[in-house]
This record gives structure tokens, C-alpha cells and sequence, in this order.
């Protein structure tokens, strides 16, 4: 038998190398995320499936299923955001808010697409939940609060650890609401809900089948009102807008609501909560440069319990997401009140190639070992080879036995 | 490996062709006499990846090209997670259900339970079929799907037919048509993101008449 199919698809051992890495990655990750006042939470590995699927169903495909003794079923945690909504929703719900967790500790999934990809994933991230106003927590100014402290720390993360190139990927699951918004009388009229069949197509990321549903929804309204000459009200509203009629603006959307954020938040009414909402995320380029978002509304999260804001961390060196987060208002009430919540994760693993090598050659020249000589031959000058080590030990951090 | 140009995965096989003449439209033209694989244009700033179709959105999924093109039945095939921008006008072919011209089966319906299907393609017959409510056994092969009937490996084959011709000289005809297909423009996501412009740049110069 080959040894190394000892070694689940998916899985891997943690050199001393690596782990040095992953150690100096995850304390400057948590020294900025302890300096904004996040304190560091571990729920455990093993949680309820019932409560998992209660946030996200999905989650029953994706993670691995653990019986128990007493037959109830359990899973490895597949998020922590979940577990860290419950935690503040029971036993942390009399604590003071905003409360603000971070963590980093390693999640479990299964992908439904191939199997060697990585089954333990190594995050660290922080929740920023509840608010100290009891008066409005939903209003757009709390949302703003939150919005901008969550992605200062972000940032401040990411430079810290001089991760190159990367850019912050800004989405709104309002987008779609919105647009759909334009279409409410052309909708209620048709008796079909345009937003929500655009909004799955574009999760999707097929352009052609979400251009197709254009034309279709276009077709049939066009049809719609050629039998209807009384209701001038909704033709106005279908063929009139600053610009172009709305689903004709649809029809491009899918190719212009990408790119950098002035341009895209042009096409947004000023006065609407979205417009504020995003701008407002956009005025941190003042401190952090203005190069370091980028608006993406045809991003959707893949978690449904993201209500709002949505984003993704990015990087020219991965072809893939090396971090994401969003604001998940809703989640919180599924184990107790309801309350506003956002927070981030990072994956781990993809951000140990920046950790430069050299610091490690440094951490290992700093920690040489001074070696003792003992000899095995008589236990006498054992014990004495192991009494000078022990003093040794006092001044030097590492001190091993020859 | 880091990325110092734009990259361009294009599949060798029946959809080479029509990938070079539309690379032609933006003005990217190549060598292709030669037997490299990552290949030079006269846009100093794009590289092209000369793959299997098949690998076409692997190389997009993993961020190790930015475009890619290839058929909409590779696309179904995998479900890979790629943006699928535009279809194009070429690789026109239909996924088709054929059987030996002497086989007693003449249309779908008479396709007897357990049936043996050999295909490249096992993912979409597997639905098709399924679809249909009918049981068979998927033989999975990686080319040459017209010689399984032929030598008693399947009943029936699931394979992308353009003309006709190949079904035709093996003695296979058509009993079903499963879903058309033609080439497509995927990208990247995180490229998308952060090459917008270029992207869209390129897709309009690709999409003019």
C-alpha cells in the first residue's frame, strides 16, 4: 500500500516551517484587530447541523456530518460567522454593544466540485455586532458607522501584513432591489418578479442566459402593452428615463456596473440610501489611498444571509477571492433578536506566500538552539546535563540536549 | 507565477480556427507554425495559451488566464466557475443522442433501461437522460465516442455533431438532439475586477461587425 494515501483528498500536515508562518500571519493579523478593541472568541468545532442550516441551508451540502452517541447530528464548523451570531445571540446577548469578536481558527468544508481542494481552511476575521444606539440601529448612519470601521481594519490588516496589489471588492445586494425598484409597476403588471430572476442569473455569472431573460421580460411587456392603451401611466413608466428605457439599461448592466467606484456610483440616484451607502465607504480612500476599491454590483455573495453590503478582497497574484464579508442583519434573529451585524474573513493560507522568507531565516537565527552535551551512558551526568539546561533555559530561549 | 501580460487561453481542435480569426478583429495575430504552447502576438501586451478545450475554464477558474474561449458544451460539461461574457457566431454543434444505423432503436423512446452510453460528455447525458426518466449506464471515454457502438462497448453514443459526416461514415445516425452549442468569451472573475476595462475594450472589438 502507498503510505501516502494515508492522506484524505484535501488535507495537509503543517511543517515547523509553516507553521512559524502561520503564526507570525495570524498574531499581526490579530494585534491590529485586538488594537481596535476585538477580542478573540473560539466556539467549538463540532456545532449543530439544526443550527447551521438555520443561517444558511446550504451549508447541509457543504460540511461534514458527525453523529453522536445520543444519534444527533453534528457538523464541523463550515463558517464561523454563524457560530459567532449564535454565541452573541445566547450567552453574550446581555453583553455591552457594539460587540466586537475576531477569531482565527480553521473551518471545514467539503467542495462540491472537486475533490482535492482544501477541506480545513485556516481564517482569521473579526464581527462587529449590535450598536449603541437603541434608537435606530438600521438607520443609514449606524450602517455607515459600521461599514466604515469594519473596512478601516480590513485595510489595516491587509497593509500590515504588505499584502501586494490587492484591491477591495464592493458589492450591495440592494443593486438588484433597486433596479427592480424601476420595474415595481412593470413587475406588479406582469406579475413577475424581474429583480429576484436577475439577481439569480448573475450569481450565476452567465451573461448570455441573464441577457436572454432581458429580451424575454422585454418581449412580454412590449406584448403587454400593445393590448393596453388605457394605462398610460405604466407605458410612461416603461419607456421614459433620463437616459434610455430601463430595461434597455438592463440589458447592459450586466457589462457597465464594474469597474472604479466614481464611475459606477454615477449610476446610482444621489438621493437614494444605496448612493449614500456606497459613497460613504468610498470617502476611506482619504486614508487609505485612492486606489483600493473597486465596485463589482454583478459580485454576488454566495452566502445568503448577506443583506447589504457585500465584498471581497483581491489580489492580481490569485485567481480567486482571498477574503470576503458583508453585512448580515438578518442572521443574529435566527437564534435570538434581532440585531445589525457585519464582519469579514481572510483565508489564511493564500496570504503565507507574502510573508517574506527571509523573516522566517531572521526568527530561526534569533531562536538557535544552545546545545547541552549528555551523555546516555550514566544517569548521573544525565541528571546534571538536564539541571545545566534547565539553567541554561533562564537566558536562552531554546536550549536542547545533544 | 505571477502575470506580467493579459492571457488568452484558446482551445487547439475544431474551435482554433474561428479563435484566431476573431483574435484577428482586435488586431492579435500569431505564429502558428511552431510547437509552443504559451505563444507570442503582436499586441506586446497579450500572451495566448494554446490548451485542450477541455482545460479552456480551468486555466479561467484558476486566475492562470484571463480569457478564454471556448464551447458552450465544455462550459455545461464542467459548471466551472468562470463569468460567461458573449457567444460568438462560430463552432456551431449539437449535442446529439446517435445509434448504429442497424440498431432496432429509432427514436429516444424506445431506448431500453440500462441502455450503455458512451460519451465525453458524462454530465450532460446523465441529465439528458435522466430528464427523459430513463436509467442508463454511462461509458465515459476521452475521444473517438463513434467506435463504441461499433465495437459492442455501447448501445448508444452521446457526441457533439457538427456536419454529420463522422456519424455518417461510421454508421451512426441521429435519433436525438440534446442541446445546441457555439463558442463563448469566459473570464476570469477577479480579472473581470481588476482588467475591466481592457476586457470591455476587447469584447467591442471583438463583437464589431
Amino acid at each position: 500500500m502507498n503510505n501516502s494515501s494515508f492522506l484524505p483528498a484535501g488535507s495537509r500536515d503543517l511543517l515547523p516551517t509553516d507553521l512559524i508562518k502561520q503564526e507570525k500571519l495570524r498574531n499581526a493579523l490579530l494585534e491590529i484587530f485586538k488594537a481596535w478593541g476585538y477580542q478573540p472568541v473560539l466556539p467549538p468545532t463540532l456545532e449543530s447541523l439544526e443550527a447551521l442550516e438555520k443561517g444558511r441551508p446550504q451549508f447541509s451540502k457543504e460540511c461534514f456530518k458527525v453523529i453522536d452517541g445520543d444519534s444527533q447530528l453534528l457538523a464541523l464548523r463550515p463558517d464561523l460567522t454563524l457560530p459567532i451570531a449564535r454565541l452573541a445571540a445566547t450567552r453574550l446577548s446581555s453583553v455591552e454593544r457594539p460587540l466586537r469578536l475576531c477569531y482565527t481558527a480553521q473551518v471545514f468544508r467539503q467542495s462540491l466540485h472537486f475533490g482535492d481542494e482544501r477541506r480545513e481552511i485556516f481564517q482569521a476575521g473579526i464581527e462587529l455586532i449590535g450598536c449603541s444606539s437603541h434608537d435606530k440601529p438600521y438607520s443609514l448612519s449606524q450602517t455607515n458607522k459600521a461599514n466604515l470601521e469594519c473596512l478601516s481594519v480590513l485595510l489595516e490588516a491587509l497593509n500590515k501584513i504588505n499584502l501586494p496589489d490587492y484591491k477591495i471588492v464592493l458589492s450591495h445586494t440592494d443593486l438588484w432591489e433597486y433596479a427592480g425598484e424601476i420595474f415595481h409597476r412593470v413587475e406588479e403588471y406582469l406579475e413577475i418578479d424581474l429583480s429576484s430572476e436577475f439577481d439569480v442569473l448573475m450569481s450565476k455569472g452567465d451573461f448570455i442566459e441573464y441577457q436572454k431573460a432581458v429580451y424575454k421580460a422585454e418581449e412580454r411587456c412590449q406584448k403587454a402593452f400593445k393590448g393596453d392603451k388605457t394605462d398610460s401611466e405604466l407605458k410612461a413608466c416603461f419607456q421614459s428615463s433620463s437616459k434610455e428605457t430601463p430595461l434597455n439599461y438592463l440589458k447592459k448592466a450586466c457589462f457597465e456596473l464594474t469597474g472604479k467606484p466614481q464611475k459606477i456610483l454615477d449610476y446610482l440616484d444621489k438621493d437614494s440610501d444605496l448612493y449614500q451607502e456606497m459613497s460613504a465607504i468610498i470617502a476611506l480612500e482619504e486614508i487609505f489611498g485612492s486606489d483600493k476599491f473597486i465596485i463589482d454590483f454583478t459580485l454576488r455573495p454566495d452566502s445568503h444571509y448577506y443583506t447589504g453590503l457585500y465584498f471581497e478582497v483581491v489580489t492580481s497574484g490569485e485567481g480567486k477571492a482571498i477574503g470576503k464579508g458583508g453585512r448580515y442583519n438578518n442572521l443574529i434573529s435566527c437564534f435570538g433578536s434581532s440585531e445589525p451585524a457585519i464582519g469579514f474573513s481572510l483565508q489564511v493560507e493564500p496570504l503565507m506566500k507574502y510573508i517574506q522568507d527571509d523573516s522566517i531565516d531572521e526568527y530561526m537565527k534569533n531562536k538557535k538552539p544552545i546545545s547541552v552535551p549528555a551523555s546516555s551512558e550514566s544517569v548521573d551526568s544525565l541528571v546534571q546535563s538536564i539541571k545545566q539546561s534547565i539553567n541554561l533555559r533562564k537566558k536562552n530561549p531554546i536550549v536542547t540536549l545533544s | 507565477m505571477s502575470k506580467t501580460k493579459y492571457r488568452i487561453a484558446i482551445p487547439k481542435g475544431a474551435l482554433f480556427a474561428g479563435s484566431k480569426e476573431l483574435l484577428a478583429k482586435a488586431n492579435i495575430t500569431f505564429e502558428d507554425q511552431t510547437r509552443k504552447l504559451i505563444l507570442e502576438t503582436s499586441n506586446s501586451e497579450i500572451e495566448l495559451l494554446l490548451v485542450r478545450p477541455s482545460d479552456v475554464p480551468v486555466y479561467i477558474e484558476n486566475g492562470a488566464a484571463d480569457l478564454g474561449i471556448v464551447g458552450s458544451d465544455v462550459i455545461g460539461e464542467q459548471e466551472a466557475q468562470v463569468l460567461t461574457l458573449t457567444a460568438f457566431p462560430f463552432g456551431h454543434c449539437e449535442l446529439a443522442v446517435a445509434v448504429p444505423a442497424v440498431s432496432p432503436i429509432k427514436k429516444i423512446s424506445q431506448i431500453p433501461d440500462y441502455c450503455k452510453v458512451a460519451t465525453k460528455f458524462p454530465k450532460l447525458a446523465r441529465q439528458f437522460f435522466r430528464k427523459q426518466g430513463v436509467p442508463v449506464e454511462i461509458i465515459e471515454l476521452y475521444g473517438s465516442i463513434e467506435i463504441a457502438p461499433l465495437t459492442g462497448l455501447s448501445e448508444a453514443i452521446v457526441d457533439l455533431v457538427a456536419s454529420g459526416r463522422t456519424l455518417q461514415e461510421n454508421g451512426l445516425i441521429r435519433i436525438e438532439t440534446i442541446s445546441q452549442h457555439s463558442a463563448r468569451l469566459i473570464a476570469n472573475r477577479v480579472s473581470w475586477q481588476l482588467d475591466h476595462d481592457w476586457i470591455i475594450e476587447l469584447l467591442t472589438l471583438f463583437l464589431q461587425k
